[in-house]
């Protein structure tokens, strides 16, 4: 499975036997836009939640469960937010594109969703491409490696930079 | 106590609960991740960043347990 030019592993691979003279050259860390979606529905779950527990305070007492709804579907709503939106950020701060002279690593992690190593070995890459779609990726810097025999790895910050070192990783330039 | 009140309880526990099981899964995937790069030569320390964020997470929930019960305290007692 290590011999792979590309390796997708449910578990988490361990480093190389042989891998005392692989030497670390980058640790990149996906793009900040990954956070931007999930954010805006984590304050727009939130408004909704504290608005509906507002909406509770000022209503009078019915004694009845639907008079009561408000503060319990508010709580509830806080309560999941929060819950999923710490789970993404967790699992989102330990992905990470890890280069080193051998190999390039993406960890992808989704906390108790998945848990992925994907792996492109440099010696079986044959070139690296970089693609820069739309005015969103341009403006804000990132994109996408394309590796000619392996996997493609998005969500890169500064795609051309990265490129280059994993080049020069693999002794091209 | 009103069945409410016990409602809410009820959700403050699992709210609480449901901590762990976040809190146990990044912590073990976070040595993994830590134990393979320390196999790698000049690999940088990464802990500082993920602890600061796991305990703002913590935090937060502490909070925001607390700041519901109190909430619904003073509305029914």
């Amino acid at each position: 499975m290590m011999g792979d030019d590309k390796t997708i592993a449910s578990q988490w691979i361990k480093p190389q036997a042989n891998t005392s003279d692989e030497r670390l050259v980058r640790i990149i860390e996906e793009h900040w836009i990954k956070y931007v979606a999930p954010g805006i529905v984590y304050i727009g779950i939130n408004a909704g939640g504290l608005l509906l527990l507002a909406l509770a305070g000022i209503l009078p007492d019915g004694g009845n469960f639907f008079a009561d709804a408000p503060l319990l579907v508010g709580i509830l709503l806080l309560f999941i937010a929060h819950h999923w939106f710490f789970a993404f950020l967790l699992g989102e701060a330990i992905d990470c594109i890890i280069i080193t002279n051998k190999r390039t690593i993406v960890f992808e992690t989704k906390l108790l969703v998945h848990d992925d190593m994907v792996e492109n070995t440099l010696e079986k890459v044959r070139s690296v491409e970089v693609y820069q779609d739309g005015i969103l990726q341009n403006v804000l810097l990132y994109g996408s490696l394309r590796f000619q025999g392996g996997t493609d790895i998005h969500l890169v910050p500064h795609p051309h930079r990265a490129a280059k070192e994993i080049e020069q990783a693999m002794g091209r330039i | 106590m009103n069945a409410l009140t016990m409602i809410i309880l009820s959700l403050e526990v699992i709210f609480l609960l449901t901590t762990l099981p976040i809190f146990l899964v990044f912590v073990h995937v976070r040595k993994k991740q830590e134990k393979f790069l320390r196999a790698l030569q000049n690999a940088p320390d990464i802990q500082l960043r993920h602890s600061v964020l796991l305990a703002s997470y913590l935090v937060m929930t502490l909070v925001l347990c607390v700041g519901t019960s109190l909430y619904c305290f003073s509305k029914f007692l």
